[in-house]
């Protein structure tokens, strides 16, 4: 058996790829590898801050594993740090027990690649990634996942994690047949910002001024980003540049709000507003999702009530969103939004949990959302 | 059996709940169910602990069986 090595994911490489991918399909596998080594989202392109660099596990000429590492500038206690999304680590030791030892070679490799490196996602904490990284002493925090409904009657309809009997689903039908799902389920997104806010308003003065921009983020995204980035104690570059890369003007699928109110910018949030079919978890709701926003915490709130109110009125059933930071937390919570089990977790190496320690307390700022994962796949 | 071989079978031995003469030097992933990923990994940061020392992802190639991670820390602790 020759040894495994590390090699950056190249042409030639294609069609051990694809074997490696039939492979794992047959041994029952939910994931396979990208079957080309060029990026679908932030491709490696000259002059480019963020990107993708694609690994392959070889054993002589079979791959036998793979790795992506999405490079982003962040800011860390507002010190700019290189820091890599440790993407997608699949080994054939999921499908074949000989090669349980890949799991362990893959994450060292991207150690030495780049020691300051975090994984997102992984949908729990009982998967093997996130058993294996709490192991290896990486810092594990859940960033919350908040929902706030806006058609009841769909909601029931559709919430598969709800309908789990037949006789939940004839109550939940009859409930959205008589409209009492939509009363019912105002009654608690109501109960909930009373709970948080009592009587007070969630905002002061004027209501804010809501941009749906066509045009790329400019200025105005650059000045914001230079003074909230230091508000947060993680937070990943959302200068225009970096904006205009993730979230380009030409992309139609994002809806990018630009907050003002007295011509002041406030905030920026960008959304996304999706019909499902046949979701496992939404079933056919139309779900829109803040993907991500920027904003100084004491403006969070205004932010988060406008893009979630321009969502509703745009006819989304129901909005979703992963904020890790408290600021972001709190501000949904605050506009009437409840929490749900969150499958995103995030995962820090040793050598970025030390920059982040005291890892618990400063979890409270990490500005981490949909924006910092895998893109808008599976919104 | 040399020190390391018997320290890191016990190790084994403890992690996939089977009789310490049981683990042999070949014992490998073959030789139980309970040897997937992430067991891999809690037998090396183990190992790791124990004789304070850390693998490289080329050696961690090399862990196929109880013996070859004996014989790797034989090799680390000889420097």
């Amino acid at each position: 058996m020759a040894k495994i090595r590390l090699e950056p994911f190249t042409e030639a490489a294609i069609p051990a790829v694809q074997a490696f991918n039939e492979r794992m399909r047959a041994g029952g596998s939910e994931f396979v590898f990208p079957d080309h080594p060029y990026a679908d989202f932030l491709p490696k392109l000259p002059g480019r801050k963020s990107y993708q660099d694609m690994y392959l596990l070889l054993e002589g000429d079979d791959v036998r594993g793979g790795f992506i590492l999405r490079w982003q500038d962040f800011a860390v206690n507002g010190e700019m740090h290189r820091i890599a999304h440790y993407k997608l680590p699949l080994s054939e030791g999921i499908v074949n027990p000989s090669y349980a030892r890949l799991g362990l070679q893959i994450v060292r490799y991207a150690l030495r690649i780049e020691p300051k490196i975090f994984a997102l996602g992984m949908g729990s904490r009982e998967r093997a990634l996130p058993k294996m990284l709490e192991a290896m002493k990486w810092g594990m925090y859940d960033v919350p996942f908040s929902f706030s409904v806006g058609h009841g009657g769909a909601f029931v309809r559709n919430i598969k994690p709800l309908r789990t009997t037949e006789a939940r689903e004839q109550l939940f039908d009859v409930a959205a047949a008589l409209g009492v799902a939509d009363i019912g389920i105002a009654a608690v997104h109501f109960g909930q910002r009373l709970r948080r806010r009592g009587l007070a308003a969630l905002d002061r003065g004027p209501r804010p001024a809501v941009d749906d921009l066509t045009t790329p983020f400019d200025d105005w995204a650059d000045d914001l980003w230079q003074r909230a980035m230091s508000h947060y104690t993680l937070c990943g570059v959302r200068d225009a540049e970096m904006l205009n890369l993730l979230y380009p003007a030409e992309d139609l699928r994002f809806i990018r709000l630009r907050i003002q109110r007295r011509g002041q910018v406030l905030g920026w949030a960008v959304c996304l507003d999706t019909q499902m079919h046949r979701h496992k978890q939404f079933g056919d709701m139309r779900v829109a999702t803040i993907v991500d926003g920027l904003a100084l915490p004491d403006h969070v709130r205004t932010v988060v009530d406008s893009a979630t109110r321009h969502l509703l009125a745009r006819g989304a059933d129901m909005v979703v969103s992963n904020q890790g930071s408290a600021a972001w937390h709190s501000a949904l919570l605050d506009c009437g939004f409840l929490d749900g089990p969150s499958n995103y977790i995030f995962a820090a190496s040793p050598k970025l949990r030390q920059l982040l320690e005291p890892f618990d307390a400063s979890s409270a700022g990490f500005h981490i959302n949909r924006g910092d994962g895998d893109g808008p796949i599976n919104l | 059996m040399s020190q390391s071989l018997s320290a890191v079978a016990q190790i084994a031995a403890d992690l996939f709940g089977v009789s310490a003469d049981k683990v042999t030097d070949s014992f490998s992933a073959e030789s139980t169910d309970k040897w997937d990923s992430v067991a891999h990994l809690n037998l090396v940061t183990a190992v790791e602990e124990r004789f304070d020392i850390m693998f490289e992802p080329e050696e961690v190639d090399e862990m196929k069986t109880i013996g070859a991670i004996a014989k790797l820390v034989d090799e680390k602790r000889a420097g």
